[in-house]
């Protein structure tokens, strides 16, 4: 046992709560250790001084003062809510705060209600035209100004949904491809 | 009146819940000197120990249903004193800061209390003073752990409740309370051994 340890256990020592392999321990340290031996009797002095320290008492004018104090909490006109209440527990709680915690969790409530996303017409997710979107068609690639001096780009907007989706659909496959390729060519 | 002393606090409060104003009285008159001397260490002020007596008893009067039967009286009564002391405790640090930040350093370091006499060291033990002042050195978890072990002399068990922590914390606390009080009374000492 190092002096920690024995500083660790100086209350359990003293009151006698220790096994009594410990209490070996301890006395075998304390009876090596100067130190610990003058905390460990630092440590039972203090004990019975505070034990035995002097008690105060109230003063005379204790009990006439509290009298008084009740006597005006009784005199007092109390409100019709908060008479309803009185010495009464709501949820187990004080009223005070059960009142507090129902409106927090009703706050709570209608602040979920009123961010929950309102999916009433869900169509309109896909359906709302934003921007023009370039298309590339060809092998061209775009540049900062495609429309100026690029004849291979057209712009399409969005709001053609039909012509937009077929040209993606159409995009992957081959024939199509070709066939493109042959319309740009007749145009020039 | 005497045969009231033939009930526990339990029975007491119990018959001052179903209304009977004499069990409150008993009740006053067991538990206003331990309280005063539980919040007198903690706080250091008699005057203030005494409002704040006052303030656990008439709470006593006005909230006596809030008491439930499930720990003991004096935990809960001790409970309730605690925490108003802890409320002094924080206006005071309040008001503390904004006196000190008004004062000049030499105000600062006065401190009468700190002070030992000839006399009180003559004495050869630790004056009611220095252990006052030892107990007001420590930090708040330690104090009340202390005091209501050590002076008030509740069981570990009791502590507990009323504090709120497990009974290993409270043992740690009160053992780690007492050797710094001891630290502190033992460095009281060297310094009036040296002014003498």
């Amino acid at each position: 046992m190092n002096c920690y340890e024995v500083r660790d256990i100086i209350s359990a020592y003293i009151e006698k709560e220790l096994s009594i392999q410990s209490i070996k321990q301890f006395d075998e340290h304390i009876n090596n250790c100067k130190n610990c031996d003058g905390t460990y009797l630092g440590v039972s002095s203090l004990i019975t001084t505070l034990h035995s320290s002097p008690r105060i008492t109230v003063s005379d004018r204790f009990n006439s003062m509290l009298q008084e104090r009740i006597n005006n909490i009784s005199t007092r006109t109390i409100n019709p809510i908060s008479r309803l209440f009185r010495d009464k527990l709501v949820f187990g709680f004080e009223p005070k705060y059960a009142f507090v915690s129902i409106t927090a969790v009703v706050a709570i409530i209608f602040l979920m209600v009123g961010l929950l996303p309102t999916n009433e017409n869900p169509s309109l997710e896909t359906s709302i035209p934003t921007e023009i979107t370039p298309v590339f068609t060809g092998s061209s690639f775009p540049d900062d100004n495609p429309g100026m001096h690029n004849p291979d780009v057209n712009l399409v907007s969005e709001t053609d949904r039909d012509s937009v989706k077929t040209h993606e659909n159409k995009k992957g496959t081959v024939s199509d491809f070709e066939g493109r390729i042959k319309l740009v060519k007749d145009r020039r | 009146m005497t045969d009231k002393h033939q009930y526990n606090d339990e029975e007491l409060i119990y018959r001052f819940q179903q209304g009977d104003e004499v069990a409150y009285i008993e009740l006053v008159n067991r538990y206003r000197n331990r309280l005063i001397n539980f919040v007198y260490r903690y706080i250091g002020d008699r005057n203030d120990a005494e409002d704040i007596v006052q303030d656990t008893l008439v709470k006593l009067y006005t909230h006596k249903h809030f008491y439930r039967n499930i720990a003991k009286f004096s935990t809960w009564i001790y409970t309730i004193a605690s925490n108003l002391a802890k409320t002094e405790l924080r206006k005071r640090k309040r008001r503390k800061v904004t006196v000190l930040s008004k004062m000049g350093g030499e105000d600062r370091e006065f401190d009468p209390a700190s002070e030992i006499t000839a006399d009180e060291f003559a004495e050869g033990r630790h004056t009611e003073r220095e252990i006052q002042n030892a107990i007001q050195s420590l930090p708040l978890h330690f104090r009340t752990a202390v005091i209501l072990r050590d002076i008030q002399e509740l069981s570990y068990e009791e502590i507990s409740n009323i504090l709120d922590v497990p009974l290993g914390t409270v043992k740690s606390r009160i053992n780690r309370a007492r050797l710094q009080l001891q630290e502190e009374l033992k460095h009281v000492k060297q310094k009036g051994r040296k002014r003498i």
